[in-house]
């Protein structure tokens, strides 16, 4: 449920057009949907923080309507995947190239990855390997923390489809932890 | 198992953390476009008028009646009524027509926004 300082911002927001008080939510909320945005992009910054912008405006033109049926951080999560479907959707359209999947999108938008360790490039590609509903699940549920049940509300999967997604992705990615180890070994 | 889930939420983190930014804030509140407060202004609107309806109803109850018979008896009588008895209802048509266009903006509004799929949606 909504802390009730936020239950204010959010009536100020909604009733008021309050742009400070939405600004007061932007601050408790933008790190985490940035942190969303930059695992889904697989670490491009500026297009995450693009996508941010526009689900954050999003979500001002949309909290007029925002019946308080879920929490505020679901309901932004939301805003946030249904921005990341549409930019993909864009992207594929752009491309023109069928069958085009979502990681191959995603993999190309990935440029020259920082100089990490040997571990986070091998992690990181793996994320990039992932399809977009498994991407989207282990982020919702390892970054960011959320029930599968949230998860449910956010993208309209069911839950045992979420649970096969979060159980295929983990399954991937701690292989690819597990060679990194074995690697540095 | 626990253990595994703990090592990967680590490592998803160190790889994808976010730092707190308030020029990104900042940016995004510039972007955002006006929204006035469309929804209170209707809202106070139609409890105003409306209040205004009703008391004007109250207070002149029996001229409303008494112009509204005239009128009537006029009428019925194939006369035209005389200026005097036509300008309380005519003044009563008016302040109910406003109140209704008004009350139906702010109904359309909220049927629209029903209608509309939010972002979230």
């Amino acid at each position: 449920m909504s802390r009730p300082d936020e239950l204010l911002w959010i009536s100020q927001a909604a009733l008021l057009g309050d742009k400070r008080a939405f600004g007061r939510l932007m601050q408790r909320y933008h790190q985490r949907v940035r942190r969303y945005f930059l695992m889904i992009t697989n670490g491009d910054r500026a297009l995450s923080d693009d996508l941010a912008q526009i689900a954050f405006i999003r979500a001002w033109q949309g909290i007029a309507g925002f019946k308080m049926l879920s929490s505020f951080s679901t309901w932004l999560y939301r805003i946030a995947y249904t921005t990341w479907c549409n930019h993909i959707t864009s992207v594929k359209c752009h491309l023109s190239i069928d069958e085009v999947s979502v990681s191959e999108v995603v993999y190309s938008m990935c440029d020259e990855p920082p100089p990490d360790s040997d571990r986070d490039n091998y992690l990181r590609k793996a994320v990039a390997l992932l399809n977009d509903a498994e991407r989207n699940c282990i982020t919702l549920y390892y970054l960011e923390e959320l029930s599968i049940r949230d998860i449910e509300k956010i993208t309209g999967y069911k839950q045992g489809t979420i649970k096969s997604h979060l159980s295929r992705g983990r399954e991937h990615l701690r292989a690819v932890l597990k060679k990194s180890d074995a690697d540095e070994k | 198992m626990k253990n595994n889930d703990e090592e990967l939420k680590r490592a998803l983190s160190d790889l994808y953390g976010v730092e707190q930014d308030d020029a990104f804030v900042e940016r995004t509140l510039q972007r955002l476009p006006s929204r006035g407060a469309k929804w209170l202004w209707l809202i106070l609107g139609n409890v105003a008028i409306w209040g205004c309806v009703l008391l004007l109803a109250v207070l002149y109850f029996p001229v409303i009646v008494r112009s509204m018979a005239d009128v009537i008896a006029d009428l019925s009588l194939k006369q035209m009524p005389d200026c005097d008895s036509l300008a309380v209802p005519m003044a009563c048509v008016i302040v109910l027509f406003v109140a209704v266009i008004y009350c139906m903006e702010l109904l359309d509004d909220y049927y629209r926004s029903m209608l509309r799929r939010s972002p979230d949606d």
